[in-house]
C-alpha cells in the first residue's frame, strides 16, 4: 500500500516538474477575449477615448495654450484650421479642447453612475437572493415599483428640480451622477438576486455555514464574487446607457451646463437651422464621440459576456 | 475515554404543506473521545439529518429541531445561540461533506479557503495562517503543496478535492469531524486512501470522527462503534465486531446479506424487499414491519423500544427481550 502510494505521488510530481501554467479564472477570460476582434476593437476605441479625455486636456493647456474656457475673439465660429483643428463654437472656444473636457464629463458620468448603481444593486440583490422568503418578496416588490418609475420623465424632474434650487453649475454634474446612478440599480439587483438564489443552495455554501461564518461574510466574500462576471457585463453595458442619459439630460439643458461642456450639451447647437446647415464642425464631433463611445462600450460588453460565460465553448 | 458528545431523544421534524416528515425521531447516541461512530442507514433514514443537527445547520423553515438534547462539552448545542453555535462550527465541530466536486466555492483558490477558516477561528494573521494551511495539505497528502494552496477548486481532481476539504476541516484541530459520506463520490482506491488518511488523521489528534455512510465496508473499517438507523430511528446499536459477527435486527441482518462478497458465485446480490415507507404516511407500530420476513402480530401493532440485549449491544426489535 506505502509503495503504491509513493508511486502514485511520484507520478504527479513528474506532472508537475512540467511546471504547468496554472489558469485562473481571469487569464481563460483574458485569452477567450483576445480572440474576439469585434471586442478589442471597442476596447481599443474605448482605452483611446479616456487616453484622450484624460491626457488631452493637460496637453492642450501646456503645449498650445488652450483651455475649454478660453476665447478666440478673431475666430469665432470658425470652421477647422490648423489653429483649431476641429473649429471654435459661436464664442470663440476650442472645439477640440471642449471635446476632450466634455469627454470627461462624460466617461466619470458613465462610471460613477454605474458604480452607484452596481454598488446599490450588488447589495440589495444579495440580500434579497440571500434571505429569500418575506425578505426577498418584499425587496422585490419594491423594485417591481421602483422599475414602474418612468425612468426619463423623472430624471427631468429632479433635473428641473436642481435647476430651481441654483445649484452650482460645478456641482450640477454631481447630482447628475447620483440620480442617473440611483435610477439605474434595479435591473442589477434581480440580476444578482437571481444569480443568489441558485448560489445559495450550492453544496460549498453548506460547508461555508458549516466553518461558522457570519451571514454577512457569506454573501458578500462567497456569493457576490460568484455573480462578478455577470455584474461586470451589465456595469459594462451600463456605462454606455448612462453616457446617453447624461448625454439626453444635457442636450436638453437640465444635465451639465456651460461654461461645462458635455457631449451631449454640445449637440445641442444642432437645434439651431443655421448651425445645423452650415457649422457642422459644432455638432457632428460630439455626436461622433457619443456614437463612438456607446457602441465600443457596447462591443466591448458583448465580447466580455461571450468570454465570462463558462458554457460558450469554442 | 470520556463522553465527547452525547445526543438525547432529538427530534428534528420538517414542516412540509403535506405534513410533518420525522426526519430524526427520538435518536440517542453518544460519541467518546478518540472514537470512530458510523452510522448506518439507507438514504433517507435520517443519518444526515442527525448530523446535521448537532450544528444547527437544517435548513429552517422547513426544519426544526423539536426536542432532545445535544451535548457537547457540557453545553447544550440545542439551546446555543447563533453566535456561539458559529465558534464552535468548523472550529471544534467541523464537517465533510460528501460533495467535494461542489463542495468548494470555485471562485475562491484552495489556499484562500483554508485560511478563511482559520483566521476565522484561530488567532493568526494571513502570513500565519497560509503556512498553517500549506502545512494542512502536506499533513493530508497533497504533493506540491506550495503550488497548490493558490489552485483553484477546478484544477484538482476529486480525490485532491477531498483533501483539500479534509485539510480545511481539520484545520483548527476540531474535536470532532462530521464525515458525511466522505467518500461515496470517489472511485475505490482514492476511497481507501482517503479513509487511510482520515484513520491517521484520527490517530495523530485524537480527533472523534462521526462517519455516516450507507457502505458497510466502509464502516467494518473505520468505526468502532455503529448505530443503524431506519425511519429516522436507531434500530441497533453495538461495537464494530458485534454487529458484524452477531447481527440481531431483521434490518441489520438484512443490509449484511445484500453486501456483495469476493469469491462467491451469485447471479444477483440479495436484498431487502419493499421500499423504505413513505415518510408522511409510516406504518403503524415497527416501522419495518411491512418488509420484515420475521414480522409478528405485535410489530403491526406496538413500536419495539430500543433496549439493550447484551452489554454494548442495543436493538429495538420484538424478537429481543431486554436483558437488566
Amino acid at each position: 500500500m506505502a509503495e503504491v502510494k509513493n508511486n502514485l505521488n511520484k507520478g504527479v510530481e513528474l506532472k508537475g516538474a512540467k511546471k504547468e501554467d496554472i489558469m485562473s479564472p481571469w487569464k481563460i477570460v483574458r485569452h477567450r477575449l483576445r480572440r474576439n476582434k469585434l471586442a478589442m476593437a471597442g476596447l481599443y476605441i474605448l482605452l483611446f477615448m479616456i487616453v484622450v479625455s484624460v491626457f488631452g486636456p493637460i496637453v492642450q493647456k501646456y503645449v498650445f495654450g488652450i483651455t475649454m474656457e478660453k476665447i478666440d475673439l478673431y475666430n469665432i465660429s470658425a470652421p477647422p484650421s490648423l489653429k483649431h483643428p476641429l473649429g471654435t463654437d459661436e464664442v470663440g472656444r476650442d472645439i477640440l479642447t471642449r471635446l476632450m473636457y466634455g469627454g470627461r464629463i462624460s466617461l466619470t458620468v458613465g462610471i460613477v453612475a454605474v458604480s452607484i448603481s452596481v454598488v446599490i444593486g450588488s447589495i440589495i440583490g444579495g440580500i434579497s437572493g440571500y434571505y429569500g422568503g418575506v425578505v426577498d418578496g418584499i425587496i422585490m416588490r419594491f423594485v417591481d415599483i421602483f422599475m414602474c418609475f418612468p425612468f426619463f420623465p423623472l430624471l427631468l424632474m429632479l433635473a428641473a428640480v436642481l435647476s430651481d434650487y441654483k445649484v452650482d453649475p460645478k456641482y450640477r454634474i454631481y447630482f447628475v451622477m447620483v440620480i442617473i446612478g440611483i435610477l439605474s440599480w434595479t435591473g442589477l439587483a434581480r440580476i444578482v438576486r437571481g444569480q443568489i438564489l441558485s448560489l445559495r443552495e450550492q453544496e460549498f455554501m453548506q460547508a461555508a455555514e458549516a466553518l461558522g461564518l457570519r451571514d454577512r461574510r457569506k454573501i458578500f466574500r462567497h456569493l457576490l464574487p460568484n455573480t462578478f462576471a455577470s455584474i461586470i457585463v451589465s456595469a459594462t453595458l451600463g456605462i454606455g446607457s448612462a453616457i446617453l442619459s447624461e448625454s439626453a439630460l444635457s442636450y436638453l439643458g437640465l444635465g451639465v451646463t456651460p461654461p461645462y461642456p458635455s457631449w451631449g450639451q454640445m449637440v445641442q447647437v444642432a437645434t439651431d437651422y443655421y448651425v445645423m446647415k452650415y457649422e457642422y464642425w459644432k455638432w457632428i464631433p460630439p455626436g461622433v464621440c457619443i456614437f463612438l463611445t456607446v457602441m465600443a462600450i457596447n462591443l466591448f460588453g458583448d465580447g466580455l459576456r461571450d468570454a465570462l460565460d463558462p458554457k460558450l465553448k469554442r | 475515554m470520556g463522553e465527547l458528545l452525547s445526543i438525547k431523544n432529538l427530534k428534528t421534524y420538517f414542516y412540509t404543506e403535506d405534513g410533518v416528515i420525522k426526519a430524526v425521531d427520538d435518536v440517542s447516541l453518544t460519541i467518546r473521545e478518540g472514537e470512530t461512530l458510523g452510522v448506518v442507514g439507507e438514504s433517507g433514514c435520517g443519518k444526515s439529518i442527525t448530523a446535521m443537527s448537532i450544528l444547527k445547520l437544517i435548513p429552517n423553515p422547513p426544519g426544526k429541531i423539536v426536542s432532545g438534547e445535544i451535548i457537547f462539552e457540557g453545553k447544550d448545542l440545542t439551546k446555543a445561540t447563533d453566535s456561539e453555535i458559529r465558534k464552535i462550527r468548523g472550529n471544534k465541530i467541523s464537517v465533510i461533506f460528501q460533495e467535494p466536486m461542489t463542495s468548494l466555492n470555485p471562485v475562491f483558490t484552495i489556499g484562500d479557503q483554508i485560511i478563511e477558516a482559520i483566521v476565522l477561528h484561530q488567532n493568526m494573521n494571513r502570513e500565519q495562517a497560509r503556512e498553517k494551511a500549506i502545512d494542512m495539505l502536506k499533513l493530508v497528502g497533497i504533493p506540491r503543496a506550495n503550488e497548490v494552496v493558490d489552485a483553484y477548486p477546478h484544477e484538482l481532481s476529486g480525490g485532491m478535492r477531498q483533501r483539500a476539504m479534509i485539510a480545511m476541516a481539520m484545520a483548527c484541530n476540531p474535536k470532532l469531524l462530521i464525515a458525511d459520506e466522505p467518500t461515496t463520490a470517489l472511485d475505490v482506491t482514492i476511497q481507501a486512501q482517503i479513509l487511510d488518511l482520515m484513520r491517521e488523521l484520527k490517530n495523530k489528534t485524537n480527533t472523534s470522527i462521526m462517519l455516516i455512510t450507507h457502505d458497510l465496508g466502509v464502516v467494518a473499517e473505520m468505526a468502532d462503534h455503529v448505530v443503524v438507523m431506519y425511519a429516522g430511528k436507531i434500530v441497533e446499536e453495538a461495537d464494530v465486531f458485534e454487529i458484524f459477527k452477531n447481527p440481531l435486527h431483521p434490518y441489520t441482518i438484512g443490509l449484511l446479506e445484500s453486501k456483495p462478497i469476493l469469491n462467491q458465485d451469485k447471479e444477483r446480490l440479495n436484498s431487502i424487499p419493499g421500499q423504505v415507507p413513505n415518510p408522511l404516511n409510516m406504518p403503524e407500530g415497527c416501522y419495518f414491519h411491512p418488509r420484515c420476513s420475521k414480522a409478528m402480530d405485535i410489530c403491526r401493532k406496538e413500536q419495539p423500544k430500543l433496549c439493550s440485549v447484551k452489554d454494548g449491544h442495543k436493538v429495538a426489535c420484538h424478537l429481543y427481550k431486554e436483558v437488566k
